[in-house]
């Protein structure tokens, strides 16, 4: 079979003419930019967290609990303090006794539970910190922590949601499991009703932990000052936050904590809590000493967050051509050891699927629940993959029930740009799912390969669709978005921007810059960012929720306008002519009539400062007025392997309404790398347990990311219709990227065998189960039946 | 006990525990941080350099096996400050999102260019299928790999 | 902590003089990929650490008097193109050319792979299906050949005590027509522990297509990989042209549920052994045709283009 490239003979011309017009509008927006450390990423001279070495500085090392649920009776440090080199060990005896919330940004923020102690007394999880030791060098620090002798009483753990939620359950915490319950009802349902000529399906999907994975270690290093300074070095997603959370724990004022970003070697959410801040500042604080506290691979996937594991029942009804009469889910998710982030991200799942379709009514019911497992976190999506997933592999079976081709069910149902989102009363913007979808089907040939037969040797191929939503930046009923940022000229031309950075490693720096550079017509090598720094950066929430290009590119789009009015102003006075008949165009203040010279950028700097006083400099706080959908639509080819249960992913193809990409090849490589996480999470990644709660060991041996060989080639597809309040029209793509390429593999699978796998990862033993059960014709009905 | 080793064209002569790795020799020892440590048991390839030109996990082999032979690590790329053909077409090809795998990446692919000077794309893959990125999809990484491949043979004269 | 002292020997004579200092607590490097993550991971420091590298004219592979005998210190890298291998061992090199990733296969030796004893070491069980032996030395300078399986301790691990070293492995090169293939399952298609590992070594009938005889090694479902000609058996007169005889998929199966039954891994790996069996014969019916290491995941049954 010849691969259909994305082309455009296949895609029409529309495609490219949009492609040509973003880049021929533009001078830099639409083309392709390094990320903005790129250089010294290549030279190997960056430095980040592990490669730090401050002046007397020393290694701590964690003794973490190999039980999920268990009273520490008697910790007996004595061989561990008399190991040369040992500065000393540390442990809930001697700690400071508040408890903090890992999530929490900002004092009073709602949905934080304050619930996690910096060492445990009593073990929530098998992963939860005892004791520190620093000493003098890593190795040292760890085998201090090998020599410490810690005797635990075993309480009962409770290892799953329905274990956590039954009526005798063994408590986590005090006041009980159910940390947070709510319920949507929104919508009526379309049409005749929801019984009448109505089809009902009822599917469950459970979906697993999983690790970021970032391919740099957790770390943090701290210092505590002979004047009471305390100073954090972290790869942290929000600087602030993490001020937040240590000075409130241990008691000092904000003005004297400060936290600076360093160089990240990826998060994918699992840096944006403050795990190891907490610790290691207090550890600092003790010590005197500056300390580094780095973990190993094991330690990263048991010990800091994972993916939540949830499980959620959908249940619809169809009108026969296919419309949406009523949607209801209700959805559990395990929370770990501690609340963390869990409560708001269980909500967030349920304001997903009412951006990317009309459903009639929708209703929603979530729990969430304390389990002696590691402490669930935000990652990737938040809970947009997740939600994703279950909606797009119901969304397949019932396209099976009303013999209705996959692409054709969900056209039937996608919203349009201008819809109003029933959960939220916002508009979902310039929603072009609908396109992405046309489109998508089109460059994939998937009319054709759809009808294809499986094949019935060894190997079976079939393809399968999925379709996601996600948001562009926090605004809500809840969150006020908004963030500040500083633009100051210097006498040169050239530009330093103030904001409060954290970039991730996607070129959200490079992304200002650009936009920047695109406003005021200078090159962007020309602007300088910084990286976030609780002391001199203007305030910022932090690098999450989507948010960076739609609202903190607005914000840096914003902050040029002004400085280029201002420009234009001191130009004005300097040339003695009005300001409506100046424009800055290649680094120059130009006379529109240009009978008159132009003042390059720096010139005007230099003469306005010496002449006038005058500054050109800008601070100003940009808020966010709007919150449209980002969607994508993903398609995949897998072949099967029947007799070793293997899924090879063959082709792919990702296509994003992006409304404008900033970068082209950014948003490219956010979009490959999303497809290379979400085919882990549908086959082969987990953080799977033990029957005593133990999470598995043997790092990257068995928690298998997938590598350069068992990536398919991956198509991306931009959808660029601009609108909404994004710079130039950009929306987000990191988070949306990665929503629907699970299901889609899934969904592939599941055509290729005729089978309804509905618990991931799809493990070659869950495929071979599936077969075996459809080989048992009488347990293949019974089976049926169960999901109908 | 003493190592003497020739480290990025420089003689070195250093004392390094019999058990110690190569890796955090280099890392500690002789200050040189390119080689990263991802998960200290040979999957990531983060610590990836050449000992007398082959790829080797730095976190999997004793400094001591550097005796008298030729280590080459990401920082020993670059010829008076400038970027090497393999470290600038990373960077232009989009190639380094996060940048944490990137040292790794590049010896890896330093050792098959001079192994392979026209390797096809699976090749590519194969050689860097011991080198973890959750950034890019490998897609930018197999690019910039193929691209300074096809410029070099190019170059040489060769096909 | 006390220093563990480093002894890298140049000679035959310069290991005997190491291998006698070895006690309980010495370790042997030789490509030190299992050893070094072995010791960062448990903190363990070694009284006397013997690093085989600088031995001379132990990474041969050589075809002499019937037998094809392999150095102790060859790397995987090397044997998956040896030249010698291609023709009279291609099992072996197709077994090291699937053993982790470049940078493993650069510093992974044969000797240590199989001195290592992991259950699901690949060369191990290329090894027993070509019937191997070990020459080992020991601290008095007496060697001794081994078959492999002797190695092995019945529990599981080494069996080789402190003071003794592989200096080389060897197997017959038999019949004329002997054809050899390795087969394993992963996770992944590269850089993945064998869940399952199987190598098959076929002696062909004067028409090159019938199999006259047959030897099969099974890896990952017992202490150590065992041979199961028994099973093999059900190969002798297939035509190596036509479909995997179903006798010999049962068997591989039957194997399974022999040696793992009740284990959470037997409902898995009792069907996926039929893929690993079909594998193994399909790369028989095409061995000499297909360069080892070019296609880390032989699909040589895969339909193309539908």
């Amino acid at each position: 079979m010849a691969r259909l490239r994305v082309d455009q003979t296949v895609l029409g011309s529309a495609y490219f003419e949009d492609y040509h017009r973003s880049v021929s509008r533009y001078k830099y927006v639409g083309r392709n930019h390094p990320v903005s450390d790129a250089v010294g990423k290549a030279g190997g001279d960056l430095v980040f967290g592990s490669d730090l070495q401050l002046p007397g500085m020393v290694h701590a090392a964690l003794l973490l609990s190999p039980h999920a649920h268990a009273r520490a009776l008697r910790i007996d440090s004595t061989r561990a303090r008399e190991i040369p080199g040992v500065l000393g060990v540390y442990t809930h005896e001697d700690a400071p006794p508040g408890r903090y919330c890992r999530y929490r940004i900002l004092p009073g923020q709602s949905g934080c539970v304050d619930d996690e102690p910096l060492f445990a007394s009593t073990a929530r999880f098998a992963g939860d910190r005892i004791a520190a030791v620093v000493a003098t060098t890593a190795a040292i620090a760890r085998a201090a922590v090998r020599s410490i002798a810690v005797e635990y009483a075993a309480l009962p753990s409770v290892l799953t949601i329905d274990a956590a939620l039954a009526a005798d359950a063994p408590r986590v915490h005090p006041d009980g499991n159910l940390l947070h319950e709510f319920a949507i009802d929104v919508g009526t349902v379309d049409g005749h009703g929801e019984s009448g000529e109505t089809v009902e399906i009822d599917t469950t999907v459970t979906t697993q932990m999983l690790h970021h994975a970032a391919l740099e270690p957790h770390l943090c290093v701290a210092d505590y000052d002979s004047s009471g300074q305390l100073t954090i070095w972290s790869p942290c997603q929000s600087v602030y936050g993490a001020r937040t959370v240590v000075a409130d724990l241990l008691g000092l004022p904000y003005h004297r904590v400060r936290v600076i970003k360093v160089p990240m070697g990826g998060s994918f959410g699992g840096k944006q809590e403050f795990i190891l801040e907490p610790v290691t500042a207090y550890l600092a604080m003790r010590t005197r000493r500056p300390v580094s506290l780095i973990l190993d691979r094991d330690e990263c996937i048991r010990a800091t967050t994972v993916r939540p594991t949830q499980r959620s029942r959908v249940r619809s009804r169809f009108h026969p051509d296919g419309r949406w009469a009523s949607l209801e889910v209700d959805t559990v998710l395990a929370a770990g050891a501690y609340a963390g982030s869990s409560p708001d991200y269980t909500e967030a799942m349920a304001h997903k699927l009412t951006r990317l379709y009309r459903v009639g009514r929708y209703r929603h019911h979530g729990r969430v629940a304390y389990t002696t497992t590691p402490v669930a976190g935000g990652m990737r999506g938040w809970g947009a993959p997740e939600i994703a997933t279950c909606a797009e592999i119901h969304l397949d079976r019932a396209a099976r029930r009303l013999t209705l081709d996959p692409v054709e069910l969900r056209l039937r149902n996608l919203v349009d740009p201008g819809d109003i989102d029933p959960t939220s009363g916002r508009s979902v913007g310039e929603a072009w799912v609908r396109e992405c979808l046309t489109r998508g089907a089109a460059a994939f040939d998937w009319a054709r390969r759809v009808a294809l037969e499986p094949g019935q040797g060894r190997w079976r191929r079939a393809v399968g669709v999925a379709c996601g939503a996600h948001k562009n930046g926090m605004l809500s009923e809840a969150f006020p978005e908004s963030t500040t940022m500083s633009l100051k000229m210097n006498e040169d031309g050239t530009l330093d921007l103030n904001a409060a950075l954290h970039e991730v490693g996607a070129g959200s720096a490079v992304t200002l810059q650009t936009i920047i550079a695109e406003a005021l017509d200078v090159s962007p090598d020309r602007i300088s960012t910084r990286e976030a720094d609780s002391k001199v950066s203007p305030f910022d929430f932090g690098c999450f929720g989507s948010r960076m290009t739609y609202v903190g590119g607005a914000s840096a789009l914003a902050l040029a306008a002004t400085l280029r009015a201002r420009l234009i102003e001191a130009a004005a006075s300097l040339l003695g002519l009005p300001s409506e008949r100046l424009r800055a165009v290649d680094g120059h203040v130009r006379p529109i009539d240009a009978d008159t010279p132009a003042l390059d950028y720096g010139a005007i700097v230099q003469r306005a400062r010496l002449r006038d006083g005058v500054e050109i400099s800008v601070t100003q706080t940009y808020r966010g007025t709007s919150n449209p959908g980002a969607y994508s639509v993903q398609f995949a080819e897998v072949e099967v392997d029947t007799l070793t249960g293997l899924v090879r992913v063959s082709d792919y193809l990702s296509v994003v309404d992006i409304g404008r990409a900033i970068n082209r090849q950014m948003v490219e490589g956010q979009c490959r790398g999303a497809v290379q996480a979400g085919i882990g999470s549908a086959l082969c990644e987990e953080v799977a347990l033990d029957e005593a709660g133990r999470p598995q060991s043997g790092g990257f041996k068995n928690y298998h990311l997938v590598n350069a060989v068992d990536m398919p080639r991956v198509e991306v597809l931009l959808v660029e219709h601009g609108g909404d309040d994004g710079p130039y029209g950009a929306k987000s793509v990191g988070e949306i990227a990665f929503v629907p390429t699970a299901a889609a593999i899934v969904n592939a699978v599941n055509r290729a065998l005729g089978t309804e796998l509905a618990r991931l990862p799809l493990t070659p033993e869950r495929i071979l189960a599936a077969l075996e059960s459809l080989a048992a014709p009488d347990v293949a009905i019974g089976a049926r039946n169960a999901c109908a | 006990m003493r190592l003497n080793a020739t480290v990025n064209g420089d003689p070195v002569s250093i004392e390094v525990a019999a058990d110690a790795r190569l890796l955090d020799v280099l890392r500690e020892t002789l200050g040189l941080h390119g080689a990263k440590e991802g998960c200290a048991a040979g999957e990531c390839g983060a610590c990836t350099v050449l000992l007398d030109g082959l790829a080797v996990n730095a976190c999997l082999v004793p400094a001591t096996r550097a005796q008298n032979r030729d280590v080459r690590t990401v920082e020993g790329l670059a010829r008076n400050g400038v970027l090497d053909a393999l470290q600038r077409q990373f960077v232009a090809s989009g190639a380094i999102q996060c940048g944490y795998c990137t040292p790794g990446m590049l010896m890896s692919a330093t050792a098959l260019l001079a192994r392979v000077p026209r390797p096809t794309r699976a090749e590519i893959a194969a050689a860097i299928a011991g080198n973890l990125c959750r950034c890019t999809g490998y897609a930018a990484i197999i690019d910039a790999i193929e691209t300074v491949a096809t410029h070099q043979s190019a170059s040489h004269g060769a096909d | 902590m006390a220093q563990t002292e480093w002894l890298a020997p140049r000679d035959p004579d310069e290991l005997v003089a190491a291998l006698r200092r070895m006690t309980g607590a010495s370790r042997i490097v030789a490509g030190g990929s299992d050893l070094m993550l072995g010791l960062h991971a448990s903190g363990f420091h070694p009284d006397l650490l013997i690093d085989l590298s600088r031995l001379d004219g132990f990474a041969h592979v050589r075809h002499v008097d019937g037998r094809v005998r392999v150095g102790a210190l060859s790397t995987c890298a090397q044997l998956q193109d040896d030249s010698v291998l291609a023709t009279h061992g291609h099992g072996l090199a197709q077994a090291a050319a699937r053993v982790g990733s470049a940078q493993i296969r650069n510093v992974a030796t044969l000797g240590g792979n199989v001195a290592n004893a992991s259950p699901c070491a690949d060369l191990v069980t290329a090894l027993v299906a070509l019937d191997a032996s070990a020459t080992v030395i020991d601290g008095l300078g007496r060697t001794r050949e081994r078959p492999i399986a002797d190695l092995f301790a019945p529990g599981g691990g080494s069996a080789l005590p402190p003071g003794e070293a592989i200096v080389e492995c060897s197997f017959a090169q038999g019949h004329a027509d002997r054809r050899s293939a390795f087969a394993k399952l992963g996770v992944r298609s590269s850089v993945a522990v064998s869940r399952l590992n199987a190598a098959l070594v076929v002696d062909l009938d004067r028409d090159g297509a019938t199999v006259r005889s047959a030897r099969l090694a099974v890896g990952s479902i017992a202490s150590a990989a065992f041979r199961a000609d028994a099973v093999a058996a059900a190969l002798i007169g297939a035509r190596i042209d036509a479909a995997c005889p179903e006798g010999f998929t049962h068997g591989c199966m039957r194997l399974v549920d022999e040696r793992i039954p009740g284990r959470p891994s037997w409902a898995y790996k009792r069907l996926a052994v039929r893929g690993l069996a079909e594998d193994l014969w399909g790369v028989i019916g095409a061995s000499g045709t297909r360069p080892v290491g070019k296609d880390p995941a032989p699909r040589s049954n895969r339909p193309q283009g539908w």
